[in-house]
């Protein structure tokens, strides 16, 4: 990741293994990426993150003393993405047994 | 390109909406999400750049200020879409409109279309901020 910003997972990602897309929060410092153009480079970056997954991402930019205002990692549950793609790679690498499965 | 992705439903919804709001005279989709909207009153033009973003942030504001220097207003489609306190406050300090969809078609009816915003119960404003 950029040393500009920090990138979350929030939203049904964080609660299902084939999600229909992926949204994500880039949280970005402006002394490392000015404002006005952090829309472009975020949306740069989660196309990139959307190839990796196969995801389609919506992608919220907020700088950070809009994310401490909002408190929207918080309020979100939001995870960082690393962590996230981790625990997903590894889930669908290696599914969980269904129900029926289970029973069987 | 423009470095909003904006939902061919929400383009749709939206020129629904203008076409049939009282104020509206006229309308134009210069490009694909921005809409050129000619009013009864004056001020007659509002120029409108529709987004489809969980929570505008001041990037969002000055992005399509950037890739739409005739906008006069951002606005996020759907009613569970919220902006932060620094956008709102970028736009009120500079005449530049930030709006949830249901506060901008309350705005069309306003002069001053930027300063639009809902009261509560004691007359205070409400905007519609994403909320700690």
């Amino acid at each position: 990741m950029p040393d500009w910003a920090h990138v979350f997972v929030f939203g049904s990602a964080l609660h299902s293994n084939a999600p229909k897309d992926l949204d994500l929060l880039v949280v970005y410092d402006p002394a490392g990426c000015p404002p006005n153009e952090a829309r472009e480079k975020a949306e740069l970056l989660a196309s990139i993150i959307g190839q990796k997954s196969g995801l389609c991402p919506h992608v919220v930019v907020l700088s950070i003393k809009e994310e401490e205002s909002i408190s929207f990692i918080h309020s979100e549950g939001c995870v960082p993405f690393e962590e996230w793609f981790k625990n997903w790679s590894d889930a669908i690498r290696n599914p969980a047994p269904s129900i029926i499965d289970a029973a069987v | 390109m423009s470095a909003f992705k904006v939902p061919y439903r929400a383009v749709g919804w939206f020129k629904l909406a203008i076409e049939k709001h009282n104020a509206v005279v006229s309308m134009n989709i210069t490009r694909y999400h921005f809409f050129e909207i000619v009013r009864e009153k004056a001020p007659k033009e509002v120029n409108v750049v529709l987004v489809d973003i969980y929570t505008v942030g001041l990037a969002d504001v000055l992005q399509a200020r950037k890739e739409f220097p005739t906008a006069t207003c951002i606005v996020t489609n759907g009613d569970w879409n919220a902006y932060t306190p620094e956008a709102k406050r970028y736009g009120l300090d500079n005449e530049f409109g930030v709006f949830t969809t249901t506060e901008f078609m309350g705005a069309l009816n306003w002069a001053e279309v930027y300063k639009y915003h809902q009261k509560d119960e004691d007359g205070q404003p409400i905007y519609q901020t994403r909320d700690a």
